[in-house]
């Protein structure tokens, strides 16, 4: 039934760009390179994340200021849960069946991932419930904006002050179950199949009618605060499965989220183009490859190099002076488009072809 | 002879110490076409915003098709079968065309979060069927050409049709037009006389129309209520409130 409308030809260029995806990923995984595997990951977390945070900002058209805070929720559900399965099933279980002995995973490791990261997801997928609840039905714009930020730093705060959630330091993973880009890759791709679907039904389009007028929403029998819960309740879910992903990968350490992350979430997407999917995962990929890539180059100025952050701020006043709209705007990438872009330049070179001989003569 | 759509029973509303509207009655039948008038303050919005659920009256009751809707919500109510334009256009801009009707087709589904993610058929019955009842109201409306283009890119007229046609996609008993005709020229004012005369019988609705241009409310209207100040001064056939001179002190004074 899901693909029965698709016309052939993007079903299957769909499917080869999935496939080329995740075999970039097993590619990325088996190399050498541990920055390159730490780039690839934080790239394809980072588009999750950002993912999320477009649909509150640029579908719903409210603002949000605290995904940070989902993505710590997510991340510390996934940890609480994978050490309590690992404590439940036994060390020397995981040993036979878990992990393999070059310290990859079994299938069982992989099922075992796969439903702790999911499980973290629902759970903060009911925290965002609870907090859309409180605040979306009452607030909007500023307001929304300041209450989000506010739940996203008692988040925070709860997190580094009780040490059985992580304390200052973060919980210490030893749970590792070694996420891996392919497994990033992969909940990449079912993010975004989620998102296209939600926002293909009846309750995307609730969503997006709220964004662009609530009173004709109302009147046009759209319930808008349960929609907009609705869709804070979904972009929070995705959020918290970034998080949880985060959480079993070595490289990362827990101390990064916080009201940075919320704010370089929502660089990534202003970049990328409020309400543009496509935008959102490019400029994530920028701003990761930036950070983790550009400032650890030996050319790179020193000042830059322990900066980094410095560019955020220039990123903003430069994109809201020329390009508002961001990189993309609200366009998004379509197989159409792609084979209309060869089109295009077959045409553009055939006419060179034909113009040429007149210029001789 | 016909059931009745739409009824208000001394319906009042007081904001602060202001008596915005003040026991305002009034009964339309299926398919009947009603203007209401009056001069610029009068509280005719007020009325509409009344009759759709923004404001709760302060005292008296509304009732659609014979369910009293007086305290329900303004989504609610449109599920009871009355829905509304707006005086300044407020389209969904940056949707296209179809998806803007399709959004008032929403209340005719039910599927689940579950249908909408893995596209069942229950998802494709049900779109589908949204999807030809908005092709069928935007050809009757003479916006099929219109379809895939973004509500904010159409002229001002058509969005005008579109308003309407968003409206009528949820099968409303009664139509509520506010200002229809505001900012068109002459042509495009005939034009939407014809429209309107066409909807209502297409799609079976009484319509209630706010309205300034006076060739309009009393060309196509079957009676008028006329409101000053609000308070009701006077109903009756189009040529009846013509000759009325209460009618005349209020919009021309003594």
């Amino acid at each position: 039934m899901l693909f029965k409308r698709m016309n052939k030809r993007n079903l299957v260029s769909t499917l080869v760009a999935i496939v080329a995806l995740l075999a970039g990923c097993i590619f990325v995984q088996n190399g050498e390179s541990l920055l390159w595997t730490k780039i690839i990951s934080k790239i394809l977390i980072f588009s999750i994340a950002a993912l999320a945070l477009n649909v509150v900002c640029g579908c719903l058209g409210e603002f949000a200021l605290g995904h940070g805070g989902f993505l710590l929720l997510g991340y510390t559900a996934a940890v609480l849960i994978a050490t309590f399965t690992k404590n439940m099933i036994g060390a020397d279980f995981y040993k036979e069946f878990v992990y393999t002995t070059r310290g990859g995973l079994q299938p069982l490791g992989y099922l075992i991932l796969t439903s702790d990261v999911l499980i973290a997801a629902v759970i903060t997928g009911l925290f965002g419930f609870v907090v859309g609840i409180i605040a979306l039905g009452r607030l909007k714009g500023d307001y929304l904006a300041i209450v989000t930020l506010g739940v996203s730093l008692i988040f925070v705060n709860i997190t580094k002050n009780i040490p059985a959630l992580g304390g200052a330091q973060g919980i210490n993973i030893n749970i590792n179950l070694g996420g891996s880009p392919l497994i990033y890759g992969i909940m990449l791709v079912v993010s975004i199949f989620l998102i296209l679907t939600f926002m293909k039904s009846r309750f995307g389009r609730a969503t997006l009618a709220c964004r662009d007028d609530n009173i004709a929403a109302e009147a046009c029998g759209v319930a808008v605060n349960k929609s907009k819960v609705l869709t804070f309740t979904f972009s929070a879910l995705i959020a918290g499965l970034a998080g949880a992903l985060y959480a079993h990968f070595n490289a990362f350490k827990p101390i990064e989220f916080g009201q940075d992350l919320s704010i370089e979430l929502l660089i990534i997407v202003v970049l990328g183009g409020l309400g543009s999917l496509t935008g959102s995962i490019i400029s994530a990929g920028i701003i990761v490859f930036y950070n983790l890539w550009f400032c650890t180059r030996s050319w790179v100025p020193e000042f830059f190099a322990s900066n980094p952050k410095i560019i955020y701020g220039i990123i903003l006043v430069v994109i809201m002076l020329f390009r508002s709209s961001g990189i993309l705007g609200t366009a998004e990438f379509s197989w159409d488009w792609f084979y209309g872009l060869f089109k295009k330049l077959k045409n553009k070179l055939i006419k060179n072809k034909k113009e040429t001989p007149k210029e001789v003569e | 002879m016909s059931k009745v759509a739409l009824k208000a029973n001394n319906i009042s509303i007081v904001f602060g110490g202001l008596r915005a509207v003040e026991d305002f009655s009034i009964e339309i039948k299926e398919g009947e076409l009603v203007g209401l008038i009056g001069p610029n303050g009068a509280g005719k919005t007020t009325v509409f915003n009344m009759l759709t659920g923004v404001y709760i009256p302060t005292s008296g009751t509304i009732e659609l098709r014979g369910v009293d809707v007086t305290k329900m919500s303004a989504h609610n109510r449109v599920k009871m079968g009355i829905s509304r334009t707006f005086q300044n256009i407020r389209l969904f801009k940056r949707m296209s065309v179809l998806e803007n009707v399709k959004v008032s087709s929403n209340i005719n589904m039910n599927y689940s979060i579950f249908d909408g993610i893995f596209k069942t058929k229950k998802y494709y019955e049900q779109e589908d069927k949204a999807t030809a009842e908005a092709m069928e109201i935007l050809e009757v409306l003479g916006l099929s050409e219109y379809v895939n283009e973004q509500a904010q890119n159409l002229p001002y007229g058509k969005q005008r049709k579109l308003e309407i046609a968003r409206a009528l996609a949820s099968h409303p008993s009664i139509l509520c037009l506010d200002e229809p005709a505001a900012g068109m020229n002459p042509i495009e004012t005939e034009e939407l006389m014809e429209t309107i005369k066409i909807v209502r019988e297409k799609f079976n609705t009484a319509v209630l129309l706010i309205e300034h241009d006076m060739k309009l409310v009393m060309g196509i209207c079957e009676w008028i209520k006329v409101i000053s100040f609000g308070k009701e001064i006077a109903t009756g056939t189009p040529d009846e409130i013509k000759n009325n001179k209460e009618v005349i002190t209020a919009y021309l004074g003594e």
